[in-house]
């Protein structure tokens, strides 16, 4: 092997030189380029969104775009407007003493009228009235959409209207008159809503056949909007007028649930509507949250242009612009908005231009990192304070696993300045000046974390586990720890390791190397509640997958939209009839595989697991495959298989008894060793109709011979009563691995 | 035989600042006279960052189209280039997010046909083989700093400027990407 040879600033310039010589232009990327600018003259005229969760209205609204624009059905000989229909029952008579919604009383359309056209008011409002949506009538649309500067400025050339009625009126586009080429006004007791913000799925869908059924429905809105403001000169009183809506709170009698839009692509928000409801009841008590919206940098001005941030204005190492939650809520009687930042949880409140003010330190906010915060094992906790770049504050919990950390703190600028290895990683360790049994610590990266968990394996080697993607913590450069421990320590030794997957440091223990898994007879479990270890269904998940919360299929996320649409795609339900009907558990994750996990009856007494996994590629979250599984144990490397058999010298265990007596005997050839000393702790995974016991042995360093091997008796505590069910060894071969 | 340019003086039409005017207020011609003039450049940091053809033919059309959302927000006409390369890396970045999935690499056949027989490498030749391998071990952001530097011949405090940090911030990371890509080619030397 010959050393590489150095590079120069001089060889490397000619090097990207030669690299970038033979580049050819391709010949039409000027013409293609300028083609796509002009089809996308501004981003509001095109927003991507998709409601939470899949809209079927969604997509049979895209479907009609078309006809809706070119048709000529009901144009203006349409007829006059029906009244209420005999058959339909009208809407029920409101009484603003008994009938409240949030607070407010319940009005009539009629009255929502009165509101708007009594001056300039932007109260919130409870409304009761019929809806159905309809196509637009009669439309001119010019040839390219007209520049929308403002989210509530009404579609010059709609693809549909949302009207509340007074009246369940059958045919309600007969409330309709021709108006300028920016819109038209409806007349008589009805209004134009914008639910532009909201997610529709609980609402009747407009239907190429015609109207669809009026249903009654309560809404909580206003007229006014302070993006009115945003809007131009000859169409900001059309602005005024509409009622933007906030929240739908019922229809057809039954409470909707809380309206949440995604706004943004491929990307997963680090902290969940928990966290983002938490942060903001700490900081906005008397607020109540009416919708949200999750928005990036590239959408976010389809709700709130105020809020586009110009790449050229990015903070220092900030490839990464977080999303927003955006939260429209009520706040005495009127509508206020605030953004919360995703990963931080800060909160912000916005003034009646757009801009934003903080309310809230990220410190007061909930816990990104699932799990509990410290993890367990945690001996020191550190909070980084250090002003860099406007960085945050954030903390690191330290899990000592050698026993040899005596001290962990933040470097402070009366600490001496360390010279930082550089080498292309992220994380690096530095000797600490003037003290021996200290090292320097510290990470690359943008900022959004909150927690960091730094793992101590020993004296030479350390996991950095920051809990979210690169670039996405805070540390950065002139942020670090010094980490001291009870003895001198080689900084060069040390290998520093940095892992993005979330909780990694919490699941994996460092292989045992020795046999401390039997002790006077009793043989270490993992895989009881959550422990250590890893299982193989289809794919491979830590052990508590088996015990994540349930509800993954209302869980906001691009993979979670996928999930739900996989459970609906009628090709996967074929073969599982009520698969969408069942409760799924994120059992586990990498970068770009996401297992889902639910429990199904086979009958009345038996339940079985069934896997569902998603892999990330180049379009988003795909379903790779899933059915009924059994999930077995992943030995950890170095581990081969051991059978057992139930130990005769011991009465067969009962329902009650928790522990059971086993003979282990090792798989593999062993010269005819004990494997006493070589045990690995056993997997025992209980279901509510199985119990399986996975033992294994550290191989023996070498070959050997393959006399039959001397069996071990060991005892394990299961965790829990044996009940009814069947205890299986899952390396047995079939059909003696069953006993009892 | 490949013409080399210098890097220190990339080749550059000039850009009435006329033109930019109008593009800030909205004239759309304007703006794709910035398109046609401006292209070559942008395609050629946009390929020199990510080393594919297909991710910077998207990254450059990507690069207008921001452009264009944002043009209004341009406050120095004067700095124009140096706002369109912040805007060219973050849209190298983020074509190379949705890209990197991708498990064929495509590869245009003008590259093909236009790549030496291995005999008749030069030594630049050579070196350019294994920074493309060295390149692709590198994140994006410091694929970006080191193409500003060594092929654009930008400045620290040109780097600084267009990636709007401090400057000693931009020598940083300009440091730590050199050592990183040192690495690499190490790496790339001791693979074969």
């Amino acid at each position: 092997m010959t050393t590489p040879d150095p590079w120069d600033d001089d060889r490397l310039a000619a090097a990207f030189t030669a690299r970038n010589a033979g580049i050819e232009l391709p010949p039409a990327l000027v013409t293609e380029t300028a083609n796509a600018v002009r089809q996308r003259p501004t981003r509001r005229d095109a927003p991507w969104w998709r409601p939470l969760p899949i809209a079927a209205a969604a997509a049979v609204v895209v479907s009609v775009v078309g006809l809706s624009l070119a048709m000529s059905w009901r144009t203006g000989s349409s007829p006059a407007p029906t009244g209420p229909s005999a058959s339909v029952p009208s809407a029920a008579p409101t009484d603003a003493e008994t009938e409240r919604v949030l607070g407010l009383p319940v009005i009539d359309v009629p009255a929502a009228l009165a509101v708007r056209d009594a001056g300039e008011d932007d109260r919130e409002l409870a409304v009761r009235g019929w809806y159905s949506p309809i196509f637009p009538i009669d439309t001119v649309c010019p040839a390219m959409y007209v520049r929308k500067d403002s989210p509530v400025q009404p579609d010059n050339c709609p693809i549909w209207w949302a009207v509340l009625m007074t009246e369940p009126v059958t045919e309600p586009e007969s409330l309709s008159a021709r108006r300028d080429a920016f819109g038209r006004p409806l007349v008589g007791d009805a209004l134009e809503m914008d639910l532009d913000a909201l997610d529709r799925s609980g609402l009747p869908v407009v239907r190429s056949a015609g109207p669809a059924e009026p249903t009654e429905i309560v809404v909580v809105g206003h007229f006014d909007d302070r993006r009115s403001r945003l809007c131009p000169p000859n169409v900001e009183q059309a602005c005024r007028d509409r009622f933007v809506v906030d929240r739908i709170d019922q229809v057809a009698g039954e409470d909707q649930p809380l309206s949440q839009v995604v706004m943004h692509g491929g990307q997963a928000t680090r902290s969940t509507l928990v966290d983002v409801e938490a942060a903001h009841a700490l900081a906005a008590p008397d607020a109540t949250i009416l919708s949200v919206v999750t928005a990036d940098n590239e959408n976010i001005d389809a709700v709130e242009p105020t809020l586009v941030t110009d790449l050229s204005d990015l903070p220092d190492g900030s490839f990464y612009l977080p999303i927003r939650w955006v939260l429209y809520t009520l706040e005495s009687g009127r509508p206020q908005t605030y953004t919360v930042t995703d990963g931080t949880n800060e909160v912000w409140r916005m003034d009646i231009d757009g801009n934003l003010f903080r309310v809230a330190d990220p410190t007061v906010t909930p816990l990104p990192t699932e799990g509990p915060w410290p993890p367990e094992g945690t001996a020191f906790t550190v909070r980084i304070t250090k002003d860099v770049d406007d960085r945050p504050p954030f903390e690191v919990a330290i899990v000592d696993r050698s026993d040899t950390l005596v001290g962990a703190r933040e470097a402070l600028e009366d600490d001496p300045v360390v010279a930082v290895p550089i080498d292309g990683t992220i994380a690096w360790v530095a000797a600490e000046p003037g003290d021996p049994r200290s090292i320097r610590l510290g990470w690359y990266g943008g900022n959004c974390d909150r927690h960091t968990i730094v793992t101590i394996d020993s004296l030479d080697s350390i996991l950095v586990n920051p809990n979210v993607p690169s670039p996405c913590n805070v540390m950065g450069n002139d942020r670090s720890l010094i980490l001291t421990y009870s003895e001198p320590v080689d900084a060069a030794a040390i290998d520093v390791s940095y892992s993005e997957t979330r909780g990694e440091s919490r699941v994996i223990d460092p292989p045992p190397t020795t046999a401390p898994a039997l002790q006077d007879g009793a043989l270490a479990v993992v895989g009881v509640d959550g422990g250590p270890g890893e299982l193989f269904c289809n794919e491979t998940f830590p052990v508590s997958g088996l015990t994540a919360p349930t509800g993954a299929e209302d869980r906001v996320g691009p993979e979670f939209d996928a999930l739900r649409a996989t459970l609906t795609d009628p090709g996967f339900a074929d073969g599982a009839a009520d698969i969408d009907a069942l409760t799924w558990r994120e059992a586990g994750r990498t970068d770009d595989i996401v297992v889902f996990l639910a429990e199904k009856p086979r009958n009345e007494d038996e339940r079985y697991w069934l896997e569902l996994s998603l892999r990330l590629e180049a379009t988003g979250w795909q379903f790779i495959g899933g059915g009924d599984c059994q999930p077995r144990a992943v030995l950890p490397e170095g581990v081969g298989p051991a059978t057992w058999i139930l130990d005769p010298a011991y009465p067969e265990p009962t329902a009650q008894d928790a522990t059971v007596h086993l003979l282990v005997t090792e798989s593999a050839c062993a010269s005819g060793e004990s494997a006493a000393d070589r045990l690995a702790p056993a997997y025992v995974v209980a279901s509510p109709y199985r119990i399986d016991i996975t033992v294994g042995v550290h191989s023996r360093p070498g070959g050997g011979r393959c006399p039959s091997n001397p069996s071990v008796a060991v005892e394990i505590d299961l965790g829990t009563p044996i009940g009814g069910r069947p205890l299986i060894d899952p390396n047995a071969p079939p059909p003696d691995g069953t006993s009892g | 035989m490949v013409e080399r340019v210098d890097r220190r003086e990339p080749i550059r039409s000039e850009l009435d600042r006329s033109v930019i005017d109008r593009a800030r207020r909205g004239d759309l011609d304007a703006f794709e006279e910035i398109v046609r003039v401006r292209m070559d450049t942008v395609y050629r940091l946009s390929f020199a960052i990510l080393g594919d053809d297909a991710e910077a033919r998207d990254a450059a059309q990507e690069t207008f189209i921001a452009a264009w959302r944002q043009i209004r927000g341009v406050r120095d006409p004067e700095r124009f280039d140096a706002w369109l390369q912040r805007v060219a890396v973050n849209a190298a970045r983020m074509t190379h997010r949705a890209g990197r999935r991708r498990r064929v690499r495509e590869i245009a056949s003008s590259r093909i046909g236009g790549m030496p027989e291995r005999a008749a490498a030069s030594p630049a030749e050579v070196d350019s083989r294994t920074l493309d391998s060295a390149m692709r071990r590198l994140p994006v952001e410091q694929r970006s700093i080191l193409v500003l530097h060594h092929l654009e011949g930008r400045t620290v405090a040109e780097l600084a400027e267009i990636l709007e940090i401090p400057i000693g911030t931009a020598k940083s990371r300009l440091h730590t990407a050199r050592q990183a890509l040192q690495a690499a080619i190490d790496a790339e030397a001791a693979d074969r």
